[in-house]
């Protein structure tokens, strides 16, 4: 008789806590409704594929996070041009872009798998976009860009491509030769403090306007 | 504070403002940009370094080699390369002083700029991160130097807008000016009326003030001509228009004391023969035609000869004219008599005898003697049978001719023999008002000839200009010697001449710490034909104290409407009004309208010639101001 009401408290609580999950979080509700709203029921849903990837292995090692995040966008991301895509000769999408019309070029998948392991708690110091000359298998050399991941500051690389899907250390991807690097390191703008970098007239690099609109997105 | 001062102030304090405003608003959007673009700089000059520090050696030396050399040859603040232990592989900080800016400047806009970082590889390698930073001096230099720009354009513009400020400010206050002026006027009893401006404010402002004096001069003018008619009634004969007995005689008598030209003249004296059986002869209706043709014929002629000639019908045959100061007194006589001739022939009542006889007046004779003589003269004719009807007495009473006078004078001004003599002038509770100093001519054998002897001759001479500086300048002195207030009579000669009028101004504006003792007062019968120059004289002299009267005034009563623009200070009542003034209730009337008048403009009425207490009591009831005359020299003597 005494495991009766305990039962229905347990019951109670677990409840509330569903509820309160479903409520969800402002991040992910104005994420979600924007994908909606713009790419439709299918934009929808690769988000929300994404925040189950992104919860799933919010907890896991950082090796497994890196295969995670590079699997879940090499497998559903086409490989197109910025041209076809988007019209423009160089554009570069936000993880949003991407993930909604699910096409992109290099730097869109590095920027999308980025964006991935920091919010997936990836320290962004060990994360580095590489601006690196790849040897194509026809002997041609080719402008590309991939993410690193440096365990340590002086440590072997992990190459995160889309090109060759599988994730290795940089002293094995010979084809590939690294020119230069950069993060976000004190770049990001904090709580829209800063309004003349949100003015639309002030001129801005790719890597600022790309952050500026991921911004505005809702990523941080 | 007066207007024009805070005009310039109110133009001082825009041009103040508009410059601290956009000094302000300049150096925050110089600030915002310069932050802006230096943050910009710096993150490119990071990425470049870093990039060309990645492509080339990278041993120690020669990545500091690289540093410092960008350190040394560019516009850096510090530039540092730290490896991924955090140790310092090269730094490089100017920590030179800076005075490119003044300290307040860059306290109150200061210029903080972010560092630009990038990170240097080697290979897949992180070599380091660089750090580094644009020196702000040269952006405070710029910030200064838009500062003293600002500074500099905008006095140049304020230069300019006090120029313009000021002629816009004296073209826009003209008539403001304009209306202080005619306010200061009417303050002074000048009633004056001037020009409405364009400005709508002050054209109402002018409007009303015009209306004031326009109301003023109506006023003066109904006045007046109320007067005028009450004069006519009581001086002037029904039928002929012209002055009965007793007020013709009055004006002689009073031209014979005046201390003038005026005190010697011509008197013609015409007589129609048995003027009663002549009415019951020819007819009663006849005659009065006759007659009042007669008096417009004497009234023409006196016009003619002589703006200061009169003439009344002294009974029902006889017509006295007085021609003062003629030049040509025979032709003048011989005129008229010419003249009423015609009449009587145009009539075709030739049956009529007129004769006529004329004597030459001045000062030292009465007016007994002179009727007595023009009398007899009728009687020689009447007597006689000169067919001329006319007898001419024109033998001076004393012997003495042009040459005589001439010499006389001469030898006065040479010497200096003249005297002031003075009259006092008291107000009605015995203070004095002023004295008036006439010049008294001194004679080693004859003694002291005063003015009215002497005057005519002075002005048939041209001598007038000499004896009125003469007269200034002695009152002027005496006014220094502490004589008091003085009041002194210019003839109409000296201020009619604007070249004789400027010299007397620019004498009296040369002791203008004298002129509030002085007074000038013109005689009434020329004033109306002088304005102009009168007006010119007392808009020099009244603003500097000096006062201005009328003397041997109330005959013209009707042109006293003229005057009210000149802010004259007084008129001296001609004896002529106050004589008989106890029994003349005419003249009581006459003179208590006309004292009203007078205090309306501002103008002080003063008796002349007062001889006994009797008068004195009955001319204070009527509102006169003051008086002068042998009353109050026996009073004052007896005192």
């Amino acid at each position: 008789m005494l495991t009766a009401p305990l039962f229905k408290l347990c019951f109670f609580a677990l409840v509330l806590c569903a509820a309160l999950s479903l409520r969800g979080e402002p991040f992910w509700d104005n994420l979600l409704s924007l994908a909606e709203e713009r790419y439709g029921n299918n934009g929808k849903q690769t988000l929300s594929q994404w925040r189950f990837m992104l919860e799933q292995n919010r907890h896991q090692p950082d090796t497994t996070k890196l295969v995670q995040v590079n699997d879940f966008f090499n497998h559903r991301i086409h490989f197109g041009d910025d041209s076809a895509i988007w019209g423009k000769k160089d554009y570069w999408a936000t993880p949003l872009e991407t993930m909604g019309t699910l096409k992109g070029d290099c730097e869109d998948f590095s920027i999308a798998k980025y964006i991935s392991l920091l919010r997936l708690g990836v320290d962004n110091k060990k994360l580095r976009l590489t601006y690196v000359k790849a040897r194509l298998p026809n002997g041609r050399s080719q402008a590309h860009m991939v993410l690193v991941y440096y365990t340590e500051p002086n440590a072997d690389p992990l190459v995160l491509d889309n090109l060759s899907t599988e994730i290795l250390p940089a002293s094995r991807r010979v084809d590939l030769s690294p020119v230069f690097s950069f993060n976000s390191a004190g770049l990001w703008v904090g709580g829209g403090k800063d309004p003349k970098v949100k003015d639309p007239g002030t001129r801005l690099s790719r890597w600022r306007d790309v952050l500026l609109r991921m911004q505005i997105e809702g990523f941080q | 504070m007066s207007l024009y001062k805070q005009f310039w102030l109110f133009i001082l304090f825009l041009a103040l403002s508009a410059y601290v405003g956009s000094f302000v608003f300049s150096c925050i959007s110089a600030q915002q940009y310069l932050q802006e673009h230096l943050t910009q700089k710096n993150n490119d000059n990071a990425l470049t370094l870093a990039l060309s520090l990645s492509s080339g050696e990278q041993d120690k030396v020669s990545m500091e080699l690289a540093i410092n050399s960008q350190f040394d040859l560019g516009h850096y603040h510090f530039i540092s390369l730290v490896d991924t232990q955090g140790n310092i592989i090269a730094a490089r900080y100017d920590d030179r002083e800076y005075n490119e800016a003044p300290q307040w400047l860059i306290k109150l806009f200061p210029i903080t700029i972010e560092p630009g970082v990038a990170s240097v590889n080697s290979g897949w390698q992180q070599v380091g991160s660089l750090t580094l930073s644009s020196h702000v001096r040269f952006a405070y230099q710029q910030l200064w130097q838009n500062v003293k720009q600002l500074l500099f354009y905008f006095t140049l513009l304020t230069l300019g807008f006090c120029i313009l400020g000021s002629v816009a400010l004296r073209w826009l206050s003209k008539p403001l000016q304009q209306a202080v002026e005619q306010a200061s006027a009417i303050g002074e009893k000048r009633f004056v009326t001037s020009e409405e401006p364009r400005t709508p404010e002050l054209r109402k402002l002018i409007r009303s003030l015009n209306k004031l004096s326009t109301h003023v001069k109506h006023m003066l003018d109904n006045e007046s001509a109320k007067l005028e008619n009450l004069k006519a009634k009581t001086q002037y004969d029904e039928l002929t228009g012209l002055n009965n007995r007793s007020p013709l005689l009055g004006k002689l008598s009073s031209l014979l004391q005046k201390k003038n030209e005026l005190s010697g003249g011509t008197l013609v004296l015409a007589r129609i023969v048995d003027l009663f059986n002549l009415n019951q002869s020819i007819g009663r209706p006849t005659m009065d035609t006759l007659l009042r043709s007669f008096g417009e014929v004497i009234t023409k002629g006196c016009a003619d000869h002589s703006n200061q000639a009169t003439a009344g019908r002294l009974n029902g045959s006889d017509f006295l004219v007085i021609i003062p100061a003629a030049e040509q007194a025979e032709e003048s006589a011989r005129d008229l008599h010419q003249r009423l001739l015609g009449t009587c022939k145009e009539q075709n009542l030739n049956q009529i005898q007129l004769l006529c006889s004329t004597v030459r007046y001045c000062a030292a004779d009465s007016i007994s003697t002179l009727l007595s003589k023009l009398d007899n003269g009728l009687q020689q004719l009447a007597e006689s049978t000169d067919q001329t009807l006319i007898f001419v007495d024109l033998k001076a009473t004393t012997d003495e001719n042009d040459t005589y006078w001439e010499k006389t004078f001469e030898n006065a001004f040479k010497d200096k023999l003249f005297q002031l003599d003075y009259l006092q002038v008291f107000d009605t509770q015995g203070e004095l008002i002023h004295k008036e100093a006439s010049i008294e001519l001194q004679q080693t054998e004859t003694g002291a000839i005063d003015a009215p002897a002497y005057m005519p001759h002075i002005s048939r001479l041209g001598l007038n200009n000499k004896l009125d500086s003469t007269l200034l300048e002695m009152a002027l002195n005496a006014i220094k010697n502490k004589q008091g207030t003085l009041a002194i009579q210019l003839s109409i000669k000296t201020i009619s001449s604007d070249k004789d009028r400027e010299a007397l101004v620019a004498c009296i504006t040369r002791n203008a710490d004298y002129c509030k003792f002085l007074s000038i007062e013109i005689p009434e019968y020329h004033l109306f034909k002088h304005l102009d120059a009168i007006k010119a004289m007392s808009e020099k002299l009244i603003p500097i104290g000096c006062k201005l009267g009328i003397a041997n005034g109330g005959q013209e009563i009707m042109q006293i409407g003229k005057v009210h623009k000149l802010g004259l200070n007084y008129l001296k009542i001609d004896p002529y009004f106050i004589a008989d003034i106890p029994y003349n209730s005419a003249h009581q009337a006459y003179l208590r309208g006309f004292v009203t008048i007078l205090h309306s403009i501002g103008m002080k009425a003063i008796a002349e010639n007062v001889s006994n207490s009797e008068e004195w009591d009955i001319l204070k009831q009527l509102g006169v101001d003051g008086g002068s005359g042998s009353f109050f020299i026996n009073t004052n003597n007896s005192e």
